[in-house]
């Protein structure tokens, strides 16, 4: 199935079209969603609203730029606007990290190849790029992890954002600066 | 470039590697029709957010309303006005009776406070 026949399945409530969508991209969203929210629970959660919200407002879509692009945008939207919702809440999340303590495990479940003080590394190494990508601008941090979580170009980067080129190309660099500078700062 | 650039934006890679070969739960389609089942449902009938926002808060403020009513109706208050009056009577007699013990009463007045025929 290609774009064109996944969205003509979509607009006549075609289940097996949504089927193939949801199959075929869920590993895309769910990705986007990790590297903004870096949290795999939350990913999940806001990966299913994207796909109810593609399959609601699919007669809306005006077909100027391609569905995985528009997928892209949404999933964006909706991470962000959950970051900002925790924000509010950052206070009540605080209370809760004291007893709870942040949990390494919901960014990336442990490997069993590793041994436990290897283990430990990792999770350390996570724990610093989640804090060092928390500190980033929402938009650096959207055009930072649709270019290495995603793999997608600086063009199409930029039909996501809808920015030119060379701004993404600059949100990029500063995002690579901030963090190698945040994660430099930890380990010295 | 830095070295110590060089193997953090290498540790960067990684670590994002990493992340990028979580895979999705196997139910993940299934916990997409439901939310938009339950997404469909919620647009409907009496189950809609603003009937929830007024149907929820008057239950609870009747229920407050009768424990007060059913609070309130158990006590008795007139056992309120006679234990005021018994502690009144309780001072005025110990007044009386200290007071004629150091000779500042008489006889017929003490006898008055606790004479058998006032006290039955």
């Amino acid at each position: 199935m290609d774009e064109r026949e996944i969205i003509i399945g979509l607009k006549s409530n075609d289940q097996l079209a949504f089927k193939y969508l949801v199959d075929q991209y869920n590993q895309n969203v769910i990705r986007t969603c990790l590297g903004l929210l870096q949290n795999i629970e939350d990913a999940e959660d806001i990966a299913q609203d994207v796909f109810v919200e593609v399959f609601q407002s699919i007669h809306s879509f005006r077909s100027d730029s391609s569905l995985s692009t528009w997928l892209y945008r949404i999933a964006v939207n909706k991470s962000l606007n959950l970051i900002k919702k925790n924000k509010k809440k950052q206070w009540l999340l605080n209370i809760e990290s004291l007893f709870a303590g942040k949990k390494i495990s919901d960014i990336i479940p442990s490997d069993l190849n590793l041994l436990p003080d290897e283990q430990l590394i990792k999770n350390e190494n996570q724990a610093e790029l989640h804090a060092a990508i928390e500190s980033l601008t929402d938009s650096q941090k959207v055009a930072f992890t649709l270019n290495k979580y995603e793999d997608l170009s600086y063009k199409e980067i930029s039909e996501v954002m809808k920015i030119s080129l060379s701004s993404v190309e600059s949100l990029i660099f500063r995002a690579k600066a901030t963090i190698v500078k945040k994660m430099t700062k930890k380990s010295t | 470039m830095k070295s110590d650039d060089y193997d953090i934006l290498k540790l960067l890679d990684e670590t994002i590697q990493a992340q990028k070969n979580i895979e999705a739960s196997p139910f993940f389609y299934i916990r997409v029709l439901q939310r938009l089942e339950n997404s469909q449902n919620s647009n409907t009938g009496i189950s809609g957010s603003y009937m929830k926002y007024l149907l929820r808060p008057i239950p609870v403020a009747l229920l407050i309303i009768a424990g007060v009513i059913f609070g309130v109706g158990m006590v008795d208050f007139s056992s309120w006005a006679s234990y005021k009056e018994s502690q009144q009577s309780i001072v005025a007699n110990e007044e009386v009776f200290n007071a004629y013990y150091q000779g500042n009463v008489d006889q017929t007045v003490y006898e008055a406070y606790y004479s058998p025929e006032i006290n039955e």
